[in-house]
């Protein structure tokens, strides 16, 4: 187990050197950071470029470029915005909104994609089970920000109605300028009112494919002769599919929601546009993308790349911790 | 070249997947019986399949409303009328509603579903070789082509793939068109397609017919087309209907953020929906209708390729503890 982990480590630390690499490539053969100034009228100067090229280090070769990248990147230094200001500095803070959306909708996601799993394999073909199918594909065929404007229009509205106050908020994580006159409690409460459409777009909208895949999971366990040994010792059918079975059937769901939670944190785009927020998705978006800012989207792309190997070597370790069978060869 | 075929063909090496199909697929047994072909037994089970019938019949109905509802309808989406603009619904010949420009809703739907549907056509006879080819390579040669192959599409999968959209999409602003969103959907979207393909083929590589036809002095490239691919079909129709699904939801997404189908008198459901999403409580109509299109279209996309997967999996889990 021990040198399986470690071997899981350093395969990862590999991934991670290419998968850098290949951001980089894509990012360099994208933006060109003279851009803007190719459309100035009047067209500087050809000293004003090759000025701004020897001091961007535009001169050296590719590869070049990319260690000296990386090795700022190591060190946690993802350059400066067109602007001058350290992308590190701005990450950080929108991580963490993002990341506070993203943990509250997998909680809620990994919890009902259970619940409505478990009751889908134990009645199937019976109306429970047909009823939260299909409410799961309409669910997965929803666009998000089509399903979030849903819920801005009728749920925010009817809930706020009914407590005659702003309980919902539809845009922002906080309300703006909160941070410096209400106490924590105020803040964090204001917050939470933020949170709830957000994330209940987004867990739904995820759930449902998890659903899917824990009720699949779920009939496999149930089909299986050890459910039915459990029955025949005399235990009970529902401590059998609770004991016996639930805990089987999470395996495969560890593994799907561990790669999940690490490309939601790019996915949570949509969510973070509909709902005006200021995370990563708007950061890459609106001052990665639109700006041509070459170390925003890099630094973006790395940072959303260290998630997705994380939780990819999560998910290994957790499937081999749950199913000892695995061979750790 | 006809003499090798017949003896490849009868050695034994017939996929099972289609196992002696037309051949012996009338033919009266004992009992009074009718054998059925697996390939009929495979279509006879997914005619029987309500969820899969129902996908099917919606999505039939979809393609006569985005194909030959337009020429019944007369209408066209581009014509713009300054004196019907924003009519709700059943006014003034506009049956479900104008938008702020004056353009017909019914039109603009009827043309964004035949473009959705091209945009998924596109992304599909791009993505489906690319996949296939790719996994069928790395499942069938294994080793360091596998290895290297995988870890490229390992590779590819840690950079959010809306992101590469819409990176790719922002550097080519001219490809804002139907045309050009479906090539750039199909070229990032057939990496999970190898996958499947990949583990498929390592399994089925180790069977007996697979011997049997090498022993036979078949090549590879005939093995892969002949004994392998066919064998795989079943989850190459699964891929592809859900992939087409996904499809036309992330079409939607990127033009939602303002990278997807953009160009002058050209629209899809998912502009439509999107443009429709900033009217959502002034005018409804422009929200509604084309975000329950986007749905049902969806939706039946996806019921269908649940059908074929339930027929193409006999043993279909019946059973309970």
């Amino acid at each position: 187990m021990f040198f399986f982990t470690i071997r899981r480590i350093l395969a990862s630390v590999f991934v991670l050197f290419a998968s850098s690499f290949l951001v980089f490539a894509l990012c360099a053969a994208s933006f060109d950071p003279l851009a803007k100034y190719y459309t100035r009228q009047p067209l500087p100067s050809p000293e004003f470029f090759e000025n701004l090229k020897e001091q961007l280090g535009l001169n050296d070769s590719f590869i070049v470029r990319y260690f000296r990248w990386l090795g700022h990147a190591l060190t946690g230094d993802l350059g400066n915005t067109l602007n001058g200001t350290p992308v590190t500095d701005q990450l950080l803070p929108r991580l963490a909104v993002t990341g506070r959306m993203i943990i509250a909708a997998v909680v809620i996601a990994v919890v009902l994609a259970i619940i409505v799993g478990v009751i889908g394999a134990v009645r199937q073909y019976k109306a429970s089970d047909y009823v939260f199918t299909f409410i799961a594909y309409t669910l997965i065929a929803l666009p998000v920000f089509w399903f979030a404007a849903l819920l801005k229009e009728f749920v925010a509205g009817g809930v706020n109605d009914l407590f005659g106050s702003q309980v919902l908020y539809t845009i922002g994580e906080e309300t703006p300028g909160i941070g410096a006159y209400g106490t924590t409690s105020e803040i964090w409460g204001d917050r939470l009112g933020h949170l709830v459409l957000p994330t209940v777009s987004l867990a739904l909208l995820t759930f449902a494919a998890w659903s899917r895949f824990q009720r699949a999971a779920m009939l496999d366990v149930l089909g299986s002769d050890y459910m039915r040994l459990a029955r025949a010792k005399g235990l009970t059918y529902r401590r059998t599919v609770l004991k016996h079975g639930l805990r089987n059937a999470l395996i495969p769901l560890t593994t799907v929601v561990a790669l999940g939670i690490g490309t939601l944190f790019g996915g949570a785009v949509i969510t973070e546009t509909v709902f005006v927020w200021h995370g990563m998705g708007e950061y890459l978006i609106s001052s990665g993308i639109e700006q041509e800012d070459i170390n925003v989207v890099l630094g973006w792309l790395l940072v959303s790349a260290v998630f997705v190997v994380l939780f990819n070597l999560i998910a290994d370790i957790l499937y081999a911790v749950l199913d000892p069978r695995i061979r750790l060869g | 070249m006809a003499t090798t075929q017949a003896t490849t063909d009868t050695a034994g090496a017939t996929p099972p997947g289609q196992s002696g199909s037309a051949r012996t697929g009338n033919v009266e047994r004992e009992f009074g019986v009718q054998a059925r072909s697996q390939r009929q037994q495979i279509i006879r089970r997914f005619l029987h399949d309500k969820v899969g019938m129902t996908g099917l019949t919606i999505f039939l109905l979809l393609l006569v409303f985005g194909f030959i509802g337009p020429l019944v309808d007369g209408k066209d989406y581009a014509t713009q009328n300054q004196n019907a603009q924003s009519l709700s619904p059943g006014k003034g010949g506009y049956l479900l509603g104008s938008d702020a420009i004056g353009r017909d809703l019914l039109a603009g739907l009827m043309q964004g579903v035949q473009r959705s549907l091209f945009i998924v056509l596109l992304f599909v006879v791009i993505a489906f070789p690319l996949g296939l080819m790719i996994g069928a390579l790395a499942g069938y040669f294994g080793k360091w082509l596998d290895s290297v192959l995988m870890r490229v599409v390992d590779l590819i999968l840690t950079v959010p793939l809306l992101v590469v959209l819409i990176v790719v999409a922002s550097n080519f602003p001219s490809s804002r068109t139907p045309l050009g969103v479906g090539i750039i959907l199909g070229l990032f979207g057939w990496m999970d397609l190898a996958r499947i393909v990949r583990s498929q083929f390592l399994s089925l590589r180790e069977k007996e017919y697979v011997e049997a036809a090498h022993a036979m002095g078949a090549s590879n490239a005939r093995i892969i087309f002949r004994h392998l691919i066919p064998n795989t079909l079943g989850s190459l129709i699964v891929w592809t209907t859900l992939a087409a699904a996904n499809a036309i939801i992330l079409e939607a997404s990127l033009t939602y953020l303002g990278f997807g189908v953009n160009a002058a008198n050209e629209t899809s459901l998912g502009r439509l929906v999107s443009e429709g999403v900033q009217a959502a409580s002034t005018r409804p109509w422009l929200f509604y209708f084309p975000g329950i299109t986007l749905l049902i279209i969806v939706l039946s996309i996806n019921l269908i390729g649940d059908g074929i997967r339930d027929a193409f999996d006999p043993s279909n889990r019946r059973v309970r503890a």
